[in-house]
This record gives structure tokens, sequence and C-alpha cells, in this order.
């Protein structure tokens, strides 16, 4: 599946500094959802410092989900099912990454 | 909530359930009925427009609310590239657009602190801040380097490097090195107010922050609207009463870049210093219980103190020790403080500081201390 990630606010310095992440992920028996995408992403995108990323099965505290703009809180949070295309955005709002 | 196994405490279990099991927010804006896209304050749902309307709306009704400026009047607004100065930057441009309603009137400076010394990698961030403020903006830029007329032997990134032992530490310095400068600039080009993009979720771990270290006695004046701890310039606090996530929500929306997002406490993880962890708490808290941060601000407001009317020489703000507990002897002191935090007219006889900025100083070693490792 096709997706477009995208990084603001400082969270790009987890990611090699860039903003922008076209990723394809594999075929999966089960729906790809944005709990198994912090897992994929931790395992094959983060580069140091997982825990300044994830915290549990999520995101930090302070860091904003956008699903094609829109707040992940009005899509099911973590369990939101990935579509084709879709754009994620991670937006820190915390100082110091 | 603040016992080390929170499993055991029945009281806050119970809350998180409760929160866990409060029904699905509904996707429909609350005032519109279009689709939302963001979810503000406690539980509300916006659509776009309405978010947009309610943003702008709580700036420009915190300043004229306020009746802060005067027609005209000279304002520097402090940029520092981050995204909530970015915001504020675009937000008042708007208001003195020629077709605003409500038409801002004061006459806009901008000051920006180069801090790219302190990094090791820096950028082209002075011709990005150039090309965003005096060519697209078209507002009076004045840039000064965060070392700026300081002598040979205070090079202030040695200071925060090899004198300054706490990540703390540094971040107080340097937090109270910026603001000295920019009251500096405010004063030389006649500005009487300076406004700062601080946030509310910033604030609220700003005060946690200031409370672990002493300085419980200024919370009132850190988070107000105004702040009169200088009698020349006024510091104004426009976004106060706006959350970090909104900013960046009406940043997304408008394609608003931050030019700078790094600062010394970048990546160096939540328990690195007092502020990273009060601000980690803060976000922590505020995602289970959405009024933590309105909490800490009301709370903050009511902590009024009976200070000196003198000011501290570090901070500014007003004495909450005696004279004789504030004033500081030591020479190489001295000497620091006069280099790094003198106001640029006077010269000071005697020096005092706040309790805050005393224990603040007993961490930064003296230079002959250093100098034999």
């Amino acid at each position: 599946m096709h997706l477009t990630l995208e990084f603001a606010g400082g969270a790009e310095l987890l990611f090699g500094k860039q903003k922008t992440h076209p990723v394809d992920l594999p075929e999966s028996q089960t729906p790809w959802t944005i709990r198994t995408l912090l897992v994929w992403m931790r395992d094959n995108l983060l580069r140091e410092r997982p825990e300044l990323f994830i915290q549990g099965d999520s995101v930090r505290p302070g860091i904003l989900v956008l699903v094609n703009d829109t707040d992940w809180e009005l899509l099911d949070g973590l369990n939101y099912q990935l579509k084709e295309n879709d754009n994620i955005l991670f937006v820190s709002t915390l100082h110091g990454g | 909530m603040c016992q080390i196994n929170e499993e055991d405490d029945e009281a806050f279990q119970a809350l998180k359930a409760a929160a866990a099991n409060k029904t699905a927010i509904s996707r429909k804006c609350m005032s519109c009925d279009q689709d939302a896209c963001v979810v503000v304050r406690i539980a509300d749902p916006m659509c776009r427009k309405c978010f947009e309307e309610f943003f702008i709306h709580k700036f420009r009704s915190t300043l004229s609310k306020s009746n802060v400026f005067g027609r005209g009047e000279r304002v520097l607004i402090a940029y520092s590239g981050g995204p909530s100065s970015t915001a504020l930057l675009h937000l008042i441009a708007d208001g003195l657009s020629v077709n605003a309603r409500r038409r801002l009137q004061f006459q806009a400076h901008v000051a920006y602190i180069d801090e790219s010394s302190l990094y090791p990698e820096s950028t082209d961030i002075r011709d990005k801040v150039t090309d965003l403020i005096t060519n697209r903006l078209q507002h009076p830029l004045h840039i000064v380097s965060i070392d700026d007329n300081l002598d040979k032997d205070h090079d202030f990134q040695q200071i925060l490097t090899e004198r300054t032992k706490s990540l703390t530490a540094r971040e107080e310095l340097v937090r109270r090195r910026k603001l000295k400068l920019l009251f500096d600039i405010a004063i030389r080009e006649n500005c009487t107010k300076l406004i700062t993009g601080d946030n509310c979720t910033k604030l609220a771990a700003q005060i946690l922050s200031d409370m672990a270290q002493g300085k419980g006695a200024h919370v009132a004046l850190e988070c107000n609207l105004t702040d009169t701890r200088n009698d020349s310039v006024t510091i104004v606090r426009p976004f106060r009463e706006i959350m970090s996530k909104e900013i960046a929500m009406y940043n997304r929306l408008n394609s608003i870049e931050s030019l700078q997002n790094a600062d010394i406490s970048t990546m160096t993880g939540p328990q690195s210093s007092i502020f990273q962890l009060t601000e980690t708490l803060v976000n922590d808290l505020q995602r289970q219980f959405p009024s933590t941060v309105s909490t800490i601000f009301r709370t903050s407001d009511k902590l009024e103190k009976n200070l000196q009317p003198h000011r501290c020489d570090l901070c500014c703000c007003p004495l909450d020790l005696s004279e004789d507990q504030s004033l500081v002897s030591d020479e190489e002191r001295i000497k620091l403080i006069q280099q790094l935090f003198s106001p640029t007219s006077q010269n000071m006889d005697s020096v005092h500081v706040c309790y805050a900025c005393r224990r603040l100083l007993r961490d930064v070693q003296p230079i002959s201390h250093s100098r034999q490792k």
C-alpha cells in the first residue's frame, strides 16, 4: 500500500531530517492501521531515539497526527484503517524535538 | 496519579476507564454541521472554516479586549523561527492589512536573536529570516547575535558548554539572555511593547518548571497577558489562551512553515532538563485530562506574592528576597552578570538577584575552576 508520511515541527529530525517520506507498505493479512504503521515505522524508518517519537503503542503526547489533514481523534485514532494514498502528518509541538 | 504505581491507585484507574469509555466524538462540526477536521478544547469538533474563525477570533479578541495597543505605537515582535512565532507573524500581517476588520494600528518591528553560534551545524537561517520578514512581510528587521557585545573572557558558547553543568541551567541562561537582548532592541528602537508567541501549553510547562526552580513568586507574571517587569517595555502574550495543537493545525491548514525547530535541548530526551520533564508531564496529562493546561493557568493567575519594588538584574522580575539576601558579592559572578545581563545604559554598582536566579548562578562555575581541568 502506498502512503505519504510527512513530518514537521522538529519530528523530521528523527527521520533523517526529511520532511516527506513516500512509503510502500508490504501486503498484509490484517488491514494496516496507524497502530501497525507505527510498529513498521519504528522498525524501518526511525533512525535514532525511538523514545522521542513512540510511547507505548502510540506516539508521544505532544505529537499531533493528521490523516489527510484531519485530526486522528476524529477518525478512531490508533485503530484507523489506512487507505491507499493516505497522507499521514506527524507534527511535534514539543520543544527540543 | 502522583504515585509511582498508577495501577494501585483506584481513583486514577476509575478516571482513566471513564475517559476510555466516553462516546466517540461526532465527526460533524459543532457549529455548522460540515465535516470536522480538528478537535479543540475538551472535545469540540470543528470544520476548517469554523476552526480558523475560532482561532483568529481568539487572537484578535485577546488583543482588543484589553486595549493593549495605542494607535501608531511602535511594537517589537519577538521572532524565534518556531511555529508559534511564525503563526504570530502571519496573524499580525493579516491584522495590519488594509481590508482587515478592526484593523491593528501599531507599527510592527521584528527582532530575531541568532543562536547559531550555539549549534554545531548552523544553516543559512539569517538569510531565510531576512527573506521572510524583510522581503515578504516588509517589516523592519533587527537581527542580533546571542553573543552580541561580550568580551573575550565571556564567550557565551564556552560559558554554556564548559562552565554550566546542567541542561536546565543552560536553558535558563539562554532564556534570560534572549529576553535581555530583546528588551535592549526594543528600547533602542523606541518600541514600548514586546509581543511574544508563547502559547498556553508551553507557558503551563514553564510555570511548573519555574516552580521547581524556586521561581514560584513570578508565575503570575510569567503567564499574564501583559508583563510589566520592565518599566519601558511591556511584554504582551496574545497566544496565552491558544494551545500548541491549535497553532500546529492553523499552520498546516495555511501552509505556514516554521524556519527553525531546534534549540539546545533538541534530541536530548524527556528527562534531560526540568523544562523537558514538565513539558512531557503537561502533554502526557493533557492527553487524558484536557483541562490540565487551563487548570494550571487558572491556579497560577491567583498566586500573587508581595514583592520588593527592585528588580532582579538577571531576569528583571521583582525581587523576592530582601536587599541583603539578594546582593551578589562574588566578583566573578558580578562580572558575568554585567557582561551577559547589564542594561545597556547603566553601570551597575551593586548587583541583586532573585532566589531562582541565585540558584541558577550556582550552576555556573567560575573561570578559575574550569581552567583547572
